[in-house]
């Protein structure tokens, strides 16, 4: 430091303009400039002033270094959901590679685009004979309240995020006064990421030049003014003990994030994994234990409700379906799932609601599509369903499930030859459920044909199969009635109604078993029930309609068919009903 | 003569603000292709041995595509336009490639929005509320795959980079502070 060596401010503006987002990057052309106003460029600045943009290549060398360490704590926070979904080590060493290239080139990529854009938003460092300003919305520090000024090396940082040379940063401590209290260095820190090595050192050599008026030799040291030193050594130790504790908070968080999601993942893969081998109690405890650790896991309160659905604990799914949603509140899984509950329950309002929402927010969300088909069957617009169910199916022409649907709705419409087409031509089932219900819609179609003994023998099959649900004591119970055998009919529709008792169907039909064997009074008080109780299945209060013209009241069946009408006005069997009621009425629908 | 050569420097100059606007979107179109494909195989390396894994070249999703996408909007208007690209965009780029492709879309229009070299900094303003349409609409869509989000996204994003490009103009106003080295010091 035996010389000091001034660097004068060049006698023309240097032009900015050498970095790659410079605005303007080519000397201007002779002729462009002779009309026109002067660019903002030309303005004058004042004397003496420089000023630092981010550097974008610095940047980048931090962000893709950094990403490696990230990305590795990304990958082994996932290594224990890779193991609970990957056979082999093989497989799972070239997952972890796919997953950490993923990782890093999204971290870089992002870190990288964020630095840059808040690097022009900050708007980089201004220094002038005055002071400095660190950014943009900052205020001016003036060269004379800095008492020190210091550059730090930070090895281990650099080595934990792979940054070669080692990242720096500069210190200036400068005086702050408080009314009524004695003046205290508080430090103003640069770090080194942002510009290459040169600017950053060259920054350093100013701010010295600016500050006590020479340039050092080396960028490492610490230049003070001696009468500041018991208060920089203090305001030292202060930073460097606020720096450990800033970095122990930021190491817990890390540790406690990575762990809490390296548990969720692996115990929901786990659930996953039972799920798919259908052991739906060791999946609920596995979801389980995922939303203890996670509770704000919208995924795993849905997959936990799947499984609780499907051990028959249907209260507890419902409760958790809703946990999910009030997480997420556009997961269609949920919604569609809490459509299936609505319908059991006999509330098609809201199933229909929740089930055209799915769709809505999910357009090609074809389970969505197939259960609100289903939902139009049973509520009467076979015609409706079959628009959702061509849908479905030019997506997946191989989706059996929407086929045996097509197959129903064929049925309701009385097209028995459509149906027998599309039962004839079936894809193969690759479930025991898809195949149980093929069993069902073709018994369906049998007793609709009048082929009571194959029916008789398809409906055997899902009893020896335990397949006794509700649409299963319902469809047997018409078969009954349809083939005259009306004492197990009785035990059909009563065990039906005992398993959804909300459900209208069962007491209709024995509403019409009473009428066909002419018991006017039990008719009389089952349709009285059926009228009184609050019910929205159009479908179910169109027959019922039906049955009360059958029965020569035709007053009672305008009511219900209205009322059917009012739940849905658009609803085709309730169109119907009306004109089999009132011939020569017409309807909104014609 | 002098005015001859002034308006052959701006026949010159608006030929450069139509070809940096060019230019931006075909970057981008380019660089959605390279980074969909970078992160289409990346996607086949991570889901590889696994009952959901990606299909190798040409398709990495094994996802049926839809023959008949449902539609919101009529064919011809602003939104259904969008549609219509937002459509394309999610058969050609089909699961983790849509993601890569959106990327690639943001870094390609940016990049040429701000290497494109001009004489006066306002030219830079079309290419630059390009690149920021481009890049807002489809960052957008990584939220809500809506036109109208997109188009709001878009705009709002040409808006905040046109003002950060007015901004970056304004600093680099003040010359840059000159180097030391302290090598031959």
């Amino acid at each position: 430091m035996s010389e000091v060596p001034t660097v004068e401010p060049p006698s023309e503006p240097t032009p900015p303009y050498q970095t790659k987002l410079s605005i303007e990057s080519e000397p201007t052309e002779a002729g462009a400039h002779a009309s026109a106003p002067a660019p903002e460029s030309d303005r004058p600045v004042p004397s003496g002033a420089f000023q630092l943009q981010a550097n974008p290549a610095a940047l980048a060398k931090f962000a893709f270094g950094s990403a490696i360490t990230i990305a590795t704590v990304m990958v082994f926070q996932e290594v224990p959901a890779l193991i609970a979904s990957t056979s082999d080590f093989a497989h799972l060493l070239i997952r972890m590679v796919g997953l950490w290239l993923s990782a890093y080139l999204l971290f870089a990529v992002s870190v990288w685009a964020m630095f840059l854009v808040g690097g022009i938003v900050g708007g980089g460092i201004l220094f002038d004979q005055e002071g400095i300003r660190l950014w943009r919305f900052g205020k001016k520090t003036l060269w004379r309240d800095v008492k020190a000024i210091g550059l730090d090396e930070h090895p281990v940082f650099s080595a934990f995020f792979f940054l070669r040379p080692n990242a720096q940063r500069i210190v200036f401590y400068v005086e702050r006064r408080k009314k009524g209290k004695p003046p205290v260095l508080a430090g103003q820190v640069i770090p080194s990421f942002s510009f290459s090595q040169a600017e950053f050192g060259s920054l350093f050599g100013h701010a010295c030049q600016r500050t006590f008026g020479f340039i050092p030799d080396s960028p490492k040291l610490y230049a003070f003014d001696q009468s500041a030193l018991p208060d920089l050594r203090a305001s030292h130790d202060k930073g460097f003990k606020k720096r450990i504790l800033f970095t122990l908070i930021i190491a817990f968080g890390f540790v406690m994030v990575v762990g809490r999601t390296a548990g969720t993942n692996y115990f929901y893969n786990e659930g996953n994994a039972r799920f798919a081998r259908q052991d739906y109690e060791g999946a609920r405890k596995a979801y389980v234990v995922a939303t203890q650790i996670n509770p704000v896991f919208p995924r795993a309160w849905d997959q936990l409700a799947r499984s609780e659905f499907r051990l028959g604990r249907v209260a507890d799914a419902k409760k958790h379906w809703e946990r999910a949603l009030q997480l997420r509140p556009d997961l269609v899984e949920a919604k569609s799932a809490l459509a299936n509950i609505a319908v059991r329950q006999a509330d098609f309002y809201l199933a229909r609601a929740l089930l055209r929402k799915c769709v809505a927010l999910q357009p090609r969300y074809l389970p969505g599509y197939m259960n609100l088909a289903d939902l139009e069957i049973r509520t009467g617009n076979p015609r409706a369903a079959e628009r959702s169910l061509r849908f479905v199916v030019k997506q997946e022409p191989n989706n059996l499930k929407a086929h045996q649907l097509f197959a129903r709705a064929k049925l309701k419409e009385d097209d028995i030859v459509a149906a027998r087409k599309i039962l004839d031509n079936l894809p193969q089932p690759s479930t025991e459920a898809e195949r149980q219900f093929g069993i069902l819609v073709r018994a369906e179609y049998e007793t609709q044909a009048g082929n009571f003994s194959t029916a008789a023998k398809l409906f055997d099959d899902l009893e020896r199969a335990h397949q006794t649900s509700f649409e299963f004591y319902l469809e047997r119970g018409k078969f009954n009635f349809r083939s005259g055998d009306n004492a197990l009919a009785l035990k059909d529709f009563n065990k039906a109604q005992e398993l959804r008792p909300k459900d209208v169907w069962p007491a209709i039909y024995l509403a019409e078993m009473a009428l066909v064997e002419k018991r006017d009074g039990d008719f009389a008080d089952r349709m009285g029930n059926i009228i009184n109780a609050n019910v929205q299945d159009p479908a179910g209060l169109a027959y019922a309609a039906k049955l009360l013209m059958r029965s020569q009241k035709k007053d009672q069946a305008v009511d219900v068919v209205m009322r059917a009408l009012q739940l849905d006005p658009y609803n085709e069997a309730a169109h119907d009903a009306v004109k089999s009621i009132m011939p020569g009425e017409q309807t909104s629908d014609d | 003569m002098t005015n001859e050569l002034q308006r052959e420097s701006a026949v010159r100059r608006w030929g450069k603000v139509l070809l940096s606007i060019l230019y931006v979107v075909l970057l981008a179109c380019v660089m959605a292709w390279l980074t969909g494909l970078l992160m289409g195989v990346i996607d086949a390396v991570r889901t590889t041995g696994t009952r959901s894994a990606t299909v190798w070249f040409p398709y990495f999703d094994p996802t049926p595509v839809a023959q008949e996408p449902f539609r919101r909007y009529a064919a011809g208007t602003v939104p259904g336009m969008v549609e219509d690209l937002i459509q394309w965009n999610n058969m050609y780029f089909r699961g983790y490639t849509r993601f890569g492709s959106g990327l690639g879309f943001v870094i390609g229009a940016v990049y040429a929005a701000t290497t494109f070299k001009f004489s006066r900094p306002g030219d830079r303003l079309p290419a630059v509320c390009v690149a920021g349409l481009i890049s807002g609409a489809r960052s957008m869509l990584m939220i809500a795959s809506a036109p109208i989000s997109a188009i709001a996204g878009g705009v709002i994003c040409a808006v905040v980079a046109a003002g950060l490009a007015k901004v970056y103009a304004h600093d680099t106003r003040v010359p840059r502070m000159p180097l030391m080295d302290f090598n031959q010091r």
